[in-house]
């Protein structure tokens, strides 16, 4: 009965079969990803690019902008662009490419790789409200106190900055609660039926 | 790659290819599905074998980088993008020959469709095991105990006699 099984399922070959062409192989294919790798591809490069022109931005600003207030925000906005990046680049290391791994190995190794890149988006959404924001602030105080700009548009540079925050929180938010759903879940189900 | 290598992959790929395939049916939607997951498992195998050691069992090697690869591409979301690896220009084809068995032909989209119910990780398991790699090698691939895999396999073949029981 338990060999019928095996007989059943090593009946396919007769319904179906493979051509293959034996000769030189040339290989010009992209391996895609799944959307939801392509989301964390392009969320990565996207983070990557604005922080090196926040960087290049306000190392430039540091030379050119006057107030000294100014200038010291910009320099604190250049550390967290740079830790930034480091982090964004370490997260490339982390991403499991071998798939020669054993099967319960590959799960755990992208488990780390998400556990990574959730850990990294609250990182960045902390960051941003303990060290970006303040230098933000202390930027247009620079202005402001410089008599750069009018008091009207000091408060509404304030408002802005508290804006972008809540955006850019809320989108962090979203963005970690698609990491625990998409991937973290189903690979520690996984895990677990495995090892049941 | 070197001759070798691409000798090592074309015997290798002649022995295993209706096992992979096989395999690929239990992870795949349809037959469409099943061929671009095939061609992806295939694709990742080229790429892996430079790092292929010798001293290894080929066979084991390459269904490690299936259920790989079947985990990660889901198949719902390779859609119907086309992906061709060619061979000189020449693409892979996977065509089906009439099915003379039919009653046989019932038993295995039954036992398939027994199979796709099961969870990744018990699919894992019992497509190797139907493809008669020893304990020893089921654990090698998945990672779990040689014991785990024994006791798996008792449970998960009980659900599947349960669910072909009308057929057979």
């Amino acid at each position: 009965m338990e060999d019928e099984l095996i007989k059943i399922w090593q009946s396919s070959p007769k319904a179906e079969q493979i051509k293959f062409e034996k000769s030189r192989l040339i290989l010009d294919m992209q391996s895609s990803l799944d959307r939801f790798h392509r989301f964390i591809k392009y969320r990565i490069i996207h983070d990557q690019i604005a922080c090196i022109i926040v960087i290049a931005g306000f190392i430039y600003g540091i030379y050119l902008v006057p107030p000294i207030l100014s200038k010291i925000a910009c320099f604190f906005i250049v550390l967290w662009a740079i830790w930034y990046l480091l982090q964004l680049v370490g997260s490339k290391k982390m991403k499991p490419t071998s798939v020669t791994l054993n099967y319960l190995e590959y799960l755990e190794k992208n488990r780390d790789y998400l556990t990574y890149l959730k850990e990294t988006i609250i990182r960045s959404m902390y960051s941003y409200a303990i060290l970006a924001l303040p230098a933000y602030f202390l930027f247009i105080s620079g202005v402001y106190f410089d008599g750069l700009s009018d008091i009207t548009f000091f408060i509404k540079l304030i408002f802005l900055g508290i804006f972008v925050h809540i955006g850019a929180y809320a989108y962090s938010k979203w963005e970690v609660k698609k990491v625990d759903t998409y991937g973290l879940k189903k690979i520690d189900e996984l895990i677990e039926v495995m090892e049941e | 790659m070197n001759k070798d290598l691409e000798n090592i992959f074309l015997n290798a790929l002649e022995e295993h290819q209706y096992k992979l395939l096989r395999i690929c049916t239990v992870y795949a939607k349809d037959d469409d599905d099943t061929k671009d997951l095939l061609q992806e498992v295939l694709v990742n195998i080229w790429k892996a074998m430079p790092s292929f050691k010798g001293d290894a069992n080929i066979g084991t090697w390459m269904y490690r980088i299936t259920l790989n690869v079947c985990l990660r591409l889901k198949t719902k979301e390779i859609g119907r993008q086309k992906k061709t690896l060619r061979l000189d220009s020449r693409a892979i084809n996977i065509y089906k020959t009439d099915a003379s068995e039919n009653g046989q032909q019932e038993q295995l989209m039954q036992l398939r469709k027994c199979i796709k119910q099961l969870n990744e990780a018990d699919k894992a398991v019992i497509t190797l095991y139907l493809e008669e790699l020893p304990y020893k090698e089921i654990s090698a691939v998945t990672g779990i105990t040689e014991n785990t895999v024994a006791v798996k396999i008792k449970r998960i073949k009980n659900k599947l006699l349960n669910c072909l029981k009308p057929m057979i």
